[in-house]
């Protein structure tokens, strides 16, 4: 006999996902999902906008193992949330549902650093407002072409270590025309997290979105 | 990467569904993948032999349908599929836009007996 199902295989972590999304509109705050590669600079760009952002900021770092970033971020004096996967390759709604638990984030903008990794990720909505992908110019222009499913569901893209692509084969007619043919309405901040370049139009971009939300 | 966890998603709706229906065994499981998804077919096919072991899905035929997103050429207006891996046109080679995207992995239908 054949049964008809016609059912999103994804479905109990979406499920997850909207009672977080709920929760945190009552909760005035507001959720990025940050995915990049490993070495694309997601910590120290989390850092430094939390620097200039001038609104209240909690860090969940996801990591398959180690607390490294977390120490990083909470030496900073930030509030932060340690998750490790344990060997998964991304974080899931009901890992998020855990860690906000543990941190107080009312009226707070939320970094969710996922797991370095371009592809997995992307798959998994958590309860973000949206996602953010960032990716570096060493790593190369054809970002996305070779990981189209980020750069589309996207909702802001940062180009960071901007201060490098002198020294790198980087051409941004080509990675500018991958981004538009998936995504061409979305934000691209261009930034460098170390001499602080693009840090503060994109911080201003992103209080605006908070502001936003909070007075909707 | 993220297959197994996919997979073993697929075997818990799957299960479920036949036990809400009163079945024993599933026969056959037919789903559809995006290209945007970022699933690789043959990795979910393995994951699946492995993880349907000793349950009632445990020989299932895995019917995987590929659904391709959709560009729109900007120059000639044609909507196309993205072939060898490139965005563009296959008739003007123009930059496209994306219009359709398929991101999604759905379970359509599962036989049973």
């Amino acid at each position: 006999m054949k049964i008809k199902v016609l059912k999103d295989v994804l479905e109990a972590n979406n499920y997850i996902a909207r009672k977080i999304r709920e929760e945190l509109a009552k909760r005035q705050a507001m959720m990025i999902n940050i995915i990049g590669s490993p070495g694309a600079g997601k910590t120290s760009f989390i850092i430094k906008t939390i620097e200039v952002l001038d609104v209240k900021a909690v860090v969940i770092e996801g990591d398959v193992t180690s607390d490294i970033d977390s120490r990083k971020v909470a030496s900073f004096g930030i509030p932060v949330v340690q998750v490790n996967t344990g060997g998964g390759c991304h974080l899931n709604a009901n890992m998020i549902d855990l860690a906000l638990k543990k941190i107080p984030v009312e009226n707070a903008v939320i970094f969710v650093e996922n797991v370095g990794n371009l592809i997995c990720p992307a798959s998994y909505d958590i309860g973000e407002d949206f996602k953010l992908a960032i990716c570096s110019v060493p790593e190369g222009h054809d970002k996305p072409f070779k990981y189209p499913a980020i750069f589309e569901k996207a909702g802001a893209i940062v180009l960071n270590k901007v201060d490098l692509i002198k020294h790198v084969d980087f051409d941004r007619d080509t990675f500018y025309e991958g981004v538009k043919t998936l995504n061409p309405k979305v934000s691209v901040f261009e930034v460098s997290s170390i001499n602080g370049d693009g840090i503060e139009e994109w911080g201003q971009w992103l209080k605006s979105q908070f502001m936003e939300k909070i007075n909707r | 990467m993220h297959e197994l966890s996919i997979t073993s998603d697929i075997l818990d709706l799957v299960l479920c569904e036949l036990a809400k229906k009163g079945y024993n065994k599933v026969i056959k499981i037919d789903i559809t993948i995006g290209d945007l998804s970022g699933i690789v077919r043959e990795h979910i096919k393995y994951y699946f032999e492995l993880l349907s072991r000793a349950t009632p899905a445990a020989g299932a035929t895995l019917t995987i349908n590929y659904k391709k997103s959709k560009f729109r050429c900007e120059s000639c207006k044609i909507i196309y599929e993205s072939c060898d891996f490139s965005f563009l046109c296959p008739v003007c080679k123009s930059r496209g836009t994306l219009v359709e995207s398929c991101a999604s992995i759905y379970i359509n239908s599962i036989e049973v007996e």
